[in-house]
């Protein structure tokens, strides 16, 4: 491996069990992928209610405070557009659990 | 000939095309442009618009690459796609890229004006505009007032310009308006 190698990480944190739920909408999972261990965009993973996790995630932006895309498992406008009014409550959740995995030791900063 | 890049994730609406076979249009072509448009797009992610956002820069380009409705694996990268438009763009095309540092700066031409782009905190504010995601605690500092001035606590101004013009840095990033023709898209990196 050369001195210039860069390790690119999958991360993620874990959100069951912080309540984030929107009628049948449960967010389980951030996950980003950088070199440096601090997330700016994160893939949120979730569970349907009766269909178990879904194959495809919605982005947040942290920095921005908001969410990219739609949830469009036929969980309704209603839905998508609660989840857009939490995008705080949300993005607060995933700063929160990133700060705990580092104090934690769970994910390591670069020296 | 100006270099930009667009980075596009796994998962997004863009990412099952070629886009050096079908170009790029914004996701609204009929809505009309202005500077308004072009704030919310870069501080508010409304990206439902008539303008295409692109990097000057790879490596931004590689960061939203990586992160599509999944985050890119082996075996299932982004793509990052290396685009010039011509200057002047070519008879019968509409596309004009704008600069949002330019354009938010030069719709505030009078530096005597009492509404300003400025904010009033301190030296350490910027940081917390530029990563609100890990230095948020930069943003809720009380702003600061001479002697003597009576006058309610509260953080520093932050406006939408001002989140325009940093974020706009932060990512390289313009906006161009219309459509991207398929032969200005030249290359496409795939990354994981």
């Amino acid at each position: 491996m050369s001195d210039t190698h860069i390790e690119i990480e999958t991360r993620s944190v874990n959100l069951d069990g912080k309540a984030l739920a929107f009628g049948p909408v449960h967010f389980v999972r951030a996950e980003w992928r950088e070199q440096y261990p601090a997330p700016h965009l994160v893939v949120l993973r979730y569970w349907i209610d009766g269909k178990g996790e879904a194959p495809l995630g919605i982005r947040l932006d942290l920095d921005k405070q908001a969410i990219l895309d739609e949830i469009d498992d036929d969980v309704g406008p209603d839905i998508n557009r609660a989840i857009r009014a939490s995008v705080v409550d949300i993005s607060d959740a995933v700063a929160h659990e990133y700060r705990t995995a580092v104090r934690n030791g769970l994910i390591k900063l670069p020296l | 000939m100006a270099r930009f890049y667009k980075g596009i994730g796994v998962g997004t609406h863009l990412h099952a095309m070629d886009l050096r076979v079908t170009g790029i249009s914004p996701r609204m072509p009929t809505a009309a442009y202005s500077v308004n448009t072009l704030m919310q797009h870069i501080a508010r992610a409304t990206t439902t618009s008539c303008c295409i956002s692109l990097t000057r820069s790879y490596g931004i380009a590689v960061w939203y690459a990586r992160h599509g409705k999944l985050v890119s694996a082996p075996g299932m990268p982004g793509h990052v796609y290396e685009i010039e438009i011509p200057d002047p763009a070519p008879l019968g095309t509409t596309v004009v890229v704008h600069d949002p540092v330019s354009e938010v700066s030069s719709s505030y031409p009078n530096p005597l004006a009492p509404s300003f782009y400025y904010h009033d905190g301190d030296s350490d504010f910027l940081l917390g505009v530029v990563n609100p995601s890990h230095m948020k605690r930069f943003l809720q500092k009380p702003v600061m007032h001479p002697p003597g001035t009576a006058a309610t606590p509260r953080r520093p101004n932050l406006s939408i310009e001002l989140e325009t013009v940093v974020r706009a840095l932060r990512d390289a990033e313009v906006l161009a308006e219309g459509d991207i023709l398929p032969a200005w898209v030249l290359q496409r990196h795939d990354v994981v």
